[in-house]
């Protein structure tokens, strides 16, 4: 009933600079993402590449969401955004400025403090996973007309 | 904006500068004030070149940022002065200063307006002055001033100085014997009183809080700000409390290019409770020497009920660890080492038992990371410790010290491969760690003993798709199976300590990732694979996820023979729970979402967390959640139970035009009791606020403690009273303060 | 300078024919009237004697094209030549009250040395030819748009410091 092997998805720029430290894993996982997805080709030069990712920013939160009888925490939700954008080589912005979000529930055990710190860590990491897919996510569904329109703004 | 070569002769004579289209609002293109023409513009000119020119009838002139008008204005060439006659106004910098008169010097930007009012734009704030001297960079001064952000002839509150030095750029004031009307009564008085509160940092006393509470009784608070030095400031907060007596609070922060940080000592010197000296220091610092970077995170109280008796919510009530960590890290592009000693002050409220994690006196850690050597992920952390934490006791137990040292070497390399509808990781790890100087008091754990073994997992999945269109939208379904199997051989481990290994909690997390048990003490021994389905809508517009379900399980082929602790671990069962969770959010402010474990021991699902939130757009939000966690075995008492069974229902919703109601009810059905509950409402009328909550959370043993907040907020000047807003974001999921948001003018806002 | 009016006026143009008997002289044809310092430039110019001998002169230019007038005024700073340039769709000279009345889209300007320091535009510029004093008037009845402005240029930065401004206008200003 349809469902067939996704394919490559056509993404109307060829080259891409990931604008994050050189050894930094979550540029590492966006160029592998990337490069499997589409024909996209990550380069190591900002001015070689027509479209720029920026990652503007990362925020962690947590926010308690349920007290036992004795008002102690009991579950708790982590959250981490990451915002960013995609822009052309002449500053134009391919896609605007978006938050990507994931959100976990832990359960806090009074006793454990050493095991809530290592459990935080893990979910940190599995969240980062979600966030670099959304991100992909949304660079490849980037329409061709936008580039166009980005291309000729300023001719 | 570049200066375009010389493009075709231009029409009309140049003036040594040229108007040049700029892409952008440059925000911070040069002001030529200096040497900017000047343009005069009136229905009538009378004027004799380089000496006198007189504009009759709506007259203007524009010079840089400044704008200048008048019924009729005269601008003298020698002085550069202009004097504007009815309906006198100047614009500059987003504020504008109006008056029957004005003389004002264009270059040197200074004047005298009599009897001016003033009003700047992005705040709304004004006033009037007997007379109003504009100085120099955006500054002004005013003589017997009044001001407000209230409209005219709604008045409801207006501050009176002798006089107001202004700042134009960001509308902040400070007053001399200043004093506050609040609907026409004198409020408060002060010498030296800067506003609006916070957005520039002036000596003077800051708005004093008002609040209720059942352990503090009427308290209240003044803080005296002192902004030392642009990067050096200190407050002095009184907070006198009637069922405690007074609390002095001390804050200086510190900021240079190189480090910054804060110390807190707030202190009661006789609680009429307790009868003792009570305090709370928090000392925070981190500083950056090259690539060396050092940190402090310091936190010390006098006792153990301290946080639960002064604190004004309930999450910092239930804070019982407080960190007392010094570090040194001196990283580099593939690797980094750092040095630190991580202690800590347990408290134990009302003599409830809290196991005190263990000191690292010091922990020392070498590890090295690639993100990308040759398609492979290379990790490898070396880290030295030595774990203190003395014989803890509890009503006369000893309990089991367990001091000693611990080096652990790990090292891991991964090769993950992707395609469009594929991926595989196969990873490696090689675990190494040897204990040795322990001291414990159970006889089996020895002296010092080694633990070297492999991990070895495999990650794989594909993703099928296809398009369709859902609720009339283009949308791509994807279809992700996913595995992930892991082999740990099996090492005896009753013969070592435990620091700081526990067993996770189950989730999706931890159904990738081999080893159950988190710390580094425990490595389970387990043949074992994850199973996990995936689906997802997707925007084909966008590539917004607005749907997505996963179902997840893992499948046991081994007995494990690695506990905890040291008592043999139970039968094995060969499945895990069954792990589901879902969410919806299509429909613009709706968002559903819901997650369950369904255990398989007990046959019954054993954890729920549900909940659906209607957020059309800021101020409205209601939510409504389920969270219900059993564990049979946890048959600890009320202080530790981990077993929930709660619905949380909060809101903020419009009533009226500018009337908001606030609410949060948190019920407990296990316990019958209300958790959390909290009432409030929320007016604004123009250029003030009215925040009024009342909050009642349970503490221990059963005692609650019940909190009114009430807060005037003057808009633009500061607030009055206790303010609710942190109890308020806190319980209400998705709240948000009404009032107007800190806005900075922009060269080109507000343009005359 | 004040000194043009004692000076004689000299009238240049491709075509002339006068009527003694009304007093009336017409002039058409890339006509140039010169007193002194004092320039104008346009394409038709009628000129009448008023009964007390007063000349009342109306000059008016090829379509499409401006009347201009130019005149040197008192050097008051040794070292600075100040000229000032007017134009306009149709110039009157007024030699009892001694002043040039430019009408529609009118513009007066000052230079000093060939660098021009002020502008002004309006309906109707009355030019005081004793005192270069400048009556500038706008029309109320178009609104905001109807008021007349000037412009003058930066004080402090005078022009020679920077890229030195041939007064292209002068050479614009006569057709």
């Amino acid at each position: 009933c349809g469902w067939h092997l996704r394919g490559k998805q056509n993404v109307p720029f060829k080259t891409i600079y990931i604008a994050l430290g050189e050894n930094s894993a979550v540029r590492a996982t966006i160029r592998r993402n990337l490069e499997a997805q589409t024909e996209v080709k990550v380069v190591n030069d900002r001015k070689e590449a027509e479209a720029i990712f920026e990652l503007l920013g990362q925020s962690r939160g947590s926010n308690v969401l349920a007290y036992n009888s004795d008002g102690r925490a009991r579950i708790y939700s982590l959250r981490l955004t990451n915002t960013f954008r995609v822009v052309l080589q002449n500053g134009v912005e391919l896609l605007p400025t978006t938050t990507v979000s994931a959100t976990r529930e832990l359960i806090r055990d009074e006793s454990d403090e050493n095991g809530r710190a290592n459990q935080e860590r893990l979910l940190y990491e599995e969240m980062e996973q979600s966030c670099i897919h959304q991100m992909v996510n949304r660079m490849t569904h980037i329409s061709e007309e936008t580039v166009q329109k980005g291309m000729h703004e300023l001719e | 904006a570049e200066r375009d070569q010389d493009s075709e002769t231009a029409t009309r004579p140049e003036y040594g500068l040229k108007l040049n289209a700029a892409r952008r609002l440059d925000e911070n293109a040069p002001s030529e004030e200096g040497d900017a023409p000047t343009y005069l513009t009136a229905f009538k000119m009378i004027g004799t070149p380089n000496e006198k020119i007189e504009l009759i009838d709506s007259a203007e002139v524009r010079r840089g940022g400044s704008v200048l008008r008048g019924d009729t204005i005269t601008y003298t060439f020698a002085n550069d002065e202009v004097y504007s006659n009815g309906n006198a106004l100047v614009a500059r910098n987003g504020t504008i200063f109006k008056g029957p008169e004005l003389t004002y010097h264009l270059d040197a930007e200074t004047g005298e307006m009599p009897n001016a009012t003033f009003r700047y734009l992005p705040t709304q704030m004004r006033g009037t002055s007997d007379k109003i001297e504009l100085l120099g960079e955006g500054k002004a001064k005013m003589c017997n001033a009044m001001v407000t952000t209230c409209r005219e002839g709604e008045e409801a509150w207006w501050i009176k100085a002798s006089d107001i030095d202004y700042d134009e750029l960001d509308g902040s004031a400070v007053g001399k014997n200043a004093r506050l009307y609040v609907g026409g009564i004198p409020v408060f008085a002060s010498p030296y009183f800067s506003f609006p509160v916070g957005s520039e940092r002036k000596t003077g006393f800051l708005t004093p809080r008002f609040g209720m509470s059942s352990t503090l009784g009427v308290n209240m608070e003044v803080p005296f700000y002192w902004n030392i030095a642009p990067n050096y400031d200190y407050t002095l907060t009184l907070k006198p409390m009637s069922k405690r007596g007074v609390l002095f609070g001390n804050e200086f922060r510190y900021l240079q290019p190189t480090f910054s940080g804060q110390v807190d000592y707030n202190v009661i010197f006789k609680d009429k409770e307790t009868h003792e000296r009570r305090y709370g220091v928090a000392w925070k610092h981190y500083q950056r020497i090259g690539d060396v970077s050092l940190g402090v995170d310091y936190q010390k109280v006098s006792d153990n009920d301290y946080l639960s008796d002064f604190s004004t919510t309930i999450r910092e009530s239930s804070e019982n660890i407080l960190n007392q960590n010094f570090w040194l890290s001196y990283g580099q592009t593939y690797w980094s080492t750092s040095i630190g000693v991580y202690k800590n002050q347990t408290l134990r409220p009302n003599r409830n038992w809290v196991e005190k994690p263990y000191e690292k006196e010091p922990e020392f850690n070498l590890s090295g990371y690639v993100a990308d050597f040759h398609g492979a992920v290379l990790d490898s952390r070396l880290t030295a410790t030595r774990f203190r934490r003395g014989i803890s006791t509890y009503n006369g137990l000893r309990g089991t010290s367990g001091d000693g040292n611990r080096t652990l070497w790990n090292t891991s390399i991964s090769y993950p491969l992707m395609g469009s509808y594929w991926f595989i990781t196969p990873k490696i790890t090689y675990s190494l760690t040897h204990y040795n100087d322990i001291k414990h008091a159970r006889a089996e754990i020895d002296k010092s003993s080694t633990r070297s073994l492999p991990i070895y997992s495999l990650d794989t999945g594909l993703i099928f798709e296809r398009n369709s269109t859902v609720f009339g939208r283009e949308t791509e379904q994807t279809l992700e199976p996913r595995l992930f199997y892991a082999y740990i051989p099996y090492r005896n481990q009753r013969h070592m300590p435990n620091f700081d290994s526990s067993s996770a909690d189950l989730n999706f997390a931890e159904l990738f990732t081999p080893n159950k048990y988190t710390g580094f003490d425990r490595i389970a021994n387990t043949n074992q694979l994850s199973a996990v389905l995936t689906t997802r809508y997707i925007d084909s517009g966008t590539g917004k996820e607005w749907f997505s379900a996963t179902v997840g399980q893992r499948y046991y082929f081994t007995d494990e023979k690695v506990d905890l602790y040291w008592s043999n671990p139970g039968k094995t069962k060969n499945r895990s729970d069954v792990l589901a969770a879902s969410q919806f959010s299509l429909f613009e402010g709706w968002r559903l979402e819901g997650a369950i474990q369904y255990s398989t021991e007990w046959s019954r699902i054993s954890k729920t967390s549900a909940g659906i939130r209607y957020n059309p757009r800021d101020f409205s939000t209601v939510a409504l959640y389920y969270r219900y966690n059993y564990n049979p075995n946890d048959t600890r008492d009320a202080f530790y139970n981990t077993n929930i069974k709660q619905i949380d229902f909060s809101f903020q919703w419009p009533l009226m035009k500018d009337l908001y109601g606030l609410g949060r009810y948190n019920y407990s059905f296990r316990d019958k009791k209300v958790v959390d509950s909290l009432m409030g409402l929320e007016y604004r009328a123009g250029c003030w606020i009215l925040r009024g909550a009342v909050q009642r959370y349970i503490r221990s043993e059963g005692r609650s403690t019940t909190n009114f907040f009430l807060e005037l907020e003057l808009v633009g000047l500061g607030t009055v009273g206790s303010s609710p807003i942190q109890a308020l974001s806190e319980g209400i999921t998705g709240y948000k303060p009404i009032g107007p948001k800190p806005v900075e003018v922009g060269r080109y806002d507000y343009y005359e | 300078e004040t000194a043009d009016s004692e000076q004689p006026i000299q009238i240049f143009s491709d075509k002339f024919d006068g009527d003694d008997v009304k007093q009336v002289a017409i002039y058409t044809g890339d006509v140039a009237v010169h007193q002194g310092t004092l320039e104008i430039h346009g394409n038709k110019l009628v000129l009448t004697v008023d009964p007390q001998g007063y000349r009342h002169a109306v000059m008016t230019p090829l379509k499409g094209k401006l009347v201009t007038f130019k005149q040197r005024r008192d050097q008051k700073t040794p070292g600075v030549e100040e000229w000032m340039h007017g134009k306009g769709n149709e110039l009157t000279y007024d030699e009892k009250r001694n002043v040039l009345i430019l009408t529609h889209r009118a513009e007066v300007a000052r230079s000093e040395n060939g660098v021009l320091k002020d502008e002004s535009k309006g309906d109707k510029i009355t030019y005081n030819l004793t005192n270069s004093t400048a009556i500038i008037d706008g029309n109320k009845a178009k609104g905001p748009s109807g008021r007349v402005s000037t412009v003058i240029a930066p004080r402090d930065s005078n022009m020679d410091a920077g890229k030195p401004l041939e007064l292209q206008g002068s050479r614009r200003v006569s057709p």
